[in-house]
């Protein structure tokens, strides 16, 4: 497993320096890469995590984690302060995500695979489960549920924001969201 | 906190003891930041520009060939209007599949499919007013052909084609 930093940890990182991230975004926009570094280790975890946990495979995390930050690079003139630079950021990182799922895949499948029930090789049922248990149970989720899972249980998106972003109804989301917690209650023994 | 159709405390307890981020194994700071010394940033007026070029080439290139460099074939005359029919059907099944699921793709990859299908629906009109007056001119209508085929792929690059159109049939009936 990846070396994980704890939520303390991560909010002190983050919001210790406000006017700090405003200062290295306005250097950034004009080209600055240094402060462009400086944003990059500061959310780099967050942005893995949610690659990660949404495509399930370290090595197509890191290259999703590479491609947001060069999209955001890309981006930030674009980026007009409406929202924190965090969200921001991480909202792209999931498009950055969702966005290559799907070139991975002929059209038909990307609307039919959000609506199938794709045949699920169990995981190993675990006792007395902790968080490392439920990120590898997590990997083990078929990919729609997963993603919905990852998106409205993890990163607290609304079923709408899903439906809408994945090109499928609420009610679609929310089955693949029960489905999803459903399977990981069986295989971690809640 | 989202709303639980099925609430499972133990699991909802695990959900909020995951860590928010996690470290990569490795740095990938440097690779990322040769990437992004490789691909100079682009400004918004450089695209507005670029599409603008691109429109002005096609269209010079368009119009600067019909009037002034086409080969004239002689022989039998050029039927435009008969590739027009062949390719009617093709067409309005490919953009009307792109439109009705226009609203499911990314923001940005739509603007992008409409700027260039913009620019090509604006050569096709030059293209056809070019033929209007030299029906017969080979060149031209090859070039129509060559633009059906590449709005076709622009199209079926964002969009499902639930019935595959054998374009071959098409190509060189003329």
């Amino acid at each position: 497993m990846d070396a994980a930093i704890d939520d303390d940890t991560f909010i002190a990182r983050t919001a210790a320096f406000p006017s700090e991230d405003e200062r290295l975004l306005e250097a950034a926009r004009g080209g600055d890469r240094r402060a462009f570094e400086s944003l990059y280790r500061q959310h780099v975890g967050r942005v893995y995590a949610i690659c990660l946990r949404l495509t399930a495979n370290v090595q197509s995390a890191e290259d999703l984690t590479q491609e947001a930050f060069i999209r955001a690079w890309h981006r930030l003139a674009g980026f007009r302060g409406d929202s924190a630079f965090a969200t921001w950021l991480y909202r792209l990182t999931v498009n950055v995500v969702l966005d290559q799922q799907r070139a991975q895949r002929p059209w038909f499948r990307r609307v039919v695979a959000i609506d199938d029930t794709t045949e699920v090789v169990p995981a190993p049922v675990v006792c007395n489960a902790d968080q490392h248990d439920l990120e590898s149970a997590i990997r083990k989720l078929p990919p729609a549920a997963r993603t919905v899972f990852v998106l409205h249980d993890v990163e607290g998106w609304q079923h709408d924001e899903i439906a809408a972003r994945t090109g499928t109804a609420v009610g679609t989301s929310k089955a693949h969201l029960h489905r999803a917690r459903r399977l990981l209650k069986e295989w971690l023994s809640l | 906190m989202n709303e639980r159709d099925d609430p499972i405390p133990k699991l909802d307890a695990l959900i909020g003891r995951l860590p928010r981020a996690i470290d990569p194994p490795h740095d990938l700071w440097p690779a990322l930041n040769a990437r992004i010394a490789l691909r100079p940033r682009s400004r918004p007026w450089e695209l507005a520009v670029a599409a603008g070029l691109a429109a002005v080439t096609v269209s010079a290139m368009f119009v600067g060939f019909s009037h002034d460099a086409q080969p004239r074939v002689p022989g039998p005359q050029w039927a435009y209007e008969q590739l027009d029919t062949a390719y009617r059907p093709l067409r309005q099944a490919s953009l009307g599949r792109y439109r009705s699921g226009a609203d499911r793709l990314d923001p940005q990859l739509r603007k992008t499919v409409d700027t260039n299908l913009a620019i090509i629906e604006g050569a096709l009109a030059e293209i056809r007013s070019a033929l209007a007056s030299r029906p017969s001119d080979a060149a031209l209508g090859q070039m129509l052909q060559r633009t059906y085929e590449q709005e076709l792929a622009i199209v079926d690059a964002v969009t499902p084609k639930t019935v595959a159109p054998d374009q071959s049939r098409y190509r060189g009936a003329l």
